[in-house]
């Protein structure tokens, strides 16, 4: 429950960095993608409504949309990776790198095309392959921090 | 383990997307208590200082511009002299596209009123004055389709209703130097591709000639209105098939006018009853001072506000925050007394806006931010690319609560369809959000 609390609550500063390492460096990619990385790899099954819905209300806040575009678009990649869980291990760092790949293409093609349906919400940005070369290799070390530290280390897998 | 939570949850929210008024309310509630930190934030001091007393920040030169731009040109029924009403809101029909437009003006004060309603030397619509005194008029365009709560009205004997079909003709030159096809325009379908279509073609042999669109439609002679006079623009004729191969399978009309842009019409009404225009924002609302704290967020917003009304106001949603004059941005799903705003330079919205040019010319245009250029300026690609020249920009009708006229900044023609915009870059001292007079009694009668 603490967990819940903290990451209900906590979801909406994770944005607040990311606004702010934004505007520190334009290189740094965004941190929705290690929420959808995490959820992806290593939360618990159960857990993962709980996640991302309060990922999606908390991009809500700070982005325009509402939340229930919001959970389409972290929801829809992380459905589709989701089943390749028994096919790879996700100590892969290989895998790691093409889910952050993957994620990186996909975020902002759903936004943009949800924005094109129901003109509200993100508009989709324009990925070059710079960005997403840059999202391979810094989002799964973001992952890894995130998942070290509570309340995500608290709503990931057992590891047995 | 198939996760039936996650998927079931993608369902609601995929439900969420095509209803969006059925989780609002629970949304909003989760939203506020998510805001929570936020607002204890901005008490701790990093907000914006609330300054007394309340201005009213419209340019009232540019709304002088509309007034006259709006007039120019019309021509109405004999008898009948011209008067300029705001628009307080558009309307989406079935097919999601603007029909309707909503007047500042009630059906009482609108009676005797001719149905004609026209924007410069183009005719948008018909006068709607149904249900009671008190409602507010409309104006039908010429793409109307009737809803399900159109038929739901009290139907006054002696009471017109508005032509579904205007006679209109356009050139049609391929044969005749002195070629017209006449026609009748009526609202095309929504699988259609432009709003109006026309029909009951009176020359089809001479309708197969025609290889170009773009024709002038004007209004013809009337046999059921009299009151329409004739040569009146309409759109332009747009053909749809295989002009070039001598195909043209259907002619439909492109409106002169963008119906999401329309910030103000041309009544006509009987000579010696015309009553006081009421274009300026302080005549319809006032402005209630709010506490504005500025928080980063993720691309490609950059920015996100939060506005929290000082006192005991409701926040309309779609409310304008401005400052001295200059448009911030709109407000968002407000819950008890804050709310949320895009600003403006990070906004995705498709917005109604006025250019007022070096000539004191004020060209409506619709249009939404897609990009900056790297000395800051903005990107706003224009859904009708046309001639804009260089001048001031400033919010055309987008809504009951966002009035036409606040300041946003000075525009320049940019490449293809787009305008450059600088907007001004001076500290918000002075942050408030307008308010319709309605909603201030409405408040203080919840005191």
């Amino acid at each position: 429950m603490i967990a819940w609390v903290l990451w209900f609550f906590l979801a909406l500063h994770l944005f607040l960095l990311d606004g702010f390492l934004v505007g520190v460096s334009h290189w740094f990619p965004d941190l929705s993608l290690a929420v959808a990385l995490f959820c992806v790899l290593y939360a618990r099954p159960s857990a993962l409504p709980g996640i991302l819905i309060c990922a999606a209300l908390s991009r809500s806040v700070l982005l325009e949309g509402g939340a229930a575009s919001h959970l389409l678009i972290l929801g829809l990649p992380v459905a589709v990776l989701l089943p390749l869980r028994v096919v790879f291990s996700k100590r892969s760092l290989l895998w790691q790198c093409l889910a952050s790949g993957f994620l990186a293409f996909m975020l902002p093609r759903l936004a943009g095309l949800l924005f094109r349906l129901t003109g509200e919400g993100v508009a989709g940005m324009e990925v070059t392959s710079l960005d997403i070369f840059v999202a391979m290799c810094v989002v799964p070390v973001v992952t890894w921090l995130l998942r070290s530290l509570p309340p995500l280390s608290m709503l990931q897998e057992s590891r047995q | 383990m198939f996760p039936v939570g996650l998927y079931g949850t993608l369902l609601a929210a995929l439900f969420g997307v095509t209803f969006p008024a059925a989780l609002a309310p629970f949304e909003a509630a989760a939203r506020t208590v998510v805001c929570l930190p936020l607002r204890a934030y901005s008490i701790s001091g990093t907000a914006s200082p609330v300054l007394a007393g309340t201005t009213d920040p419209a340019s009232p030169e540019v709304l002088t511009d509309l007034g006259r731009a709006v007039m120019k040109g019309g021509r109405g029924p004999k008898g009948y002299v011209p008067q300029v009403f705001r628009v307080r809101e558009t309307r989406a029909g079935p097919a999601g596209m603007v029909d309707e437009l909503v007047l500042d003006a009630t059906v009482a004060e609108l009676r005797g009123t001719a149905s004609v309603v026209t924007v410069g030397d183009t005719l948008v619509g018909y006068l709607s004055l149904r249900g009671s005194g008190a409602a507010r008029a409309r104006v039908r365009l010429l793409s109307f389709h009737a809803r399900r709560d159109s038929k739901n009205f009290d139907l006054q004997v002696g009471e017109r209703a508005p032509p579904r079909r205007v006679a209109a003709q356009a050139p049609c030159r391929e044969i005749d130097a002195q070629g017209t096809l006449h026609f009748l325009v009526e609202p095309s379908r929504s699988i259609d591709p432009w709003p109006l279509r026309c029909t009951l073609l009176d020359d089809s042999y001479l309708a197969s000639r025609l290889r170009t669109s773009g024709g002038l439609v004007t209004t013809s002679v009337q046999s059921d209105d009299l009151d329409l006079p004739e040569g009146l623009a309409i759109g332009r004729l747009m053909i749809w098939g295989y002009p070039r191969r001598g195909i043209p399978v259907g002619l439909f009309v492109q409106p002169s006018v963008d119906p999401r842009g329309i910030s103000a019409v041309t009544l006509w009404r009987p000579a010696g009853k015309r009553s006081k225009t009421r274009l300026g924002p302080g005549q319809v609302g006032s402005f209630v001072p709010v506490r504005l704290s500025r928080y980063p967020a993720p691309r490609p917003t950059r920015s996100r506000w939060l506005v929290t009304a000082t006192a005991d106001a409701n926040l309309p949603d779609g409310a304008a925050l401005v400052d001295r004059g200059r448009f911030l941005g709109c407000l968002h799903a407000p819950w008890t007394g804050q709310s949320l705003v895009t600003p403006f330079v990070g906004s995705t919205r498709t917005w109604a806006l006025l250019v007022r040019t070096t000539a004191d010319e004020v060209v409506p245009v619709v249009g939404r931010i897609v990009g900056t250029e790297s000395d800051g300026q903005l990107r706003v690609e224009l859904d009708a690319p046309g001639s804009v020249e260089a001048g001031e920009l400033f919010t055309g009708g987008n809504g009951p609560h966002c009035p036409a006229g606040f300041y946003i900044g000075t525009v320049t023609p940019g490449l293809g369809p787009e305008i450059l915009v600088r907007v001004s870059e001076q500290p918000v001292l002075h942050p408030e959000v307008f308010v319709l007079h309605r909603q201030v009694r409405e408040t203080r009668r919840n005191r």
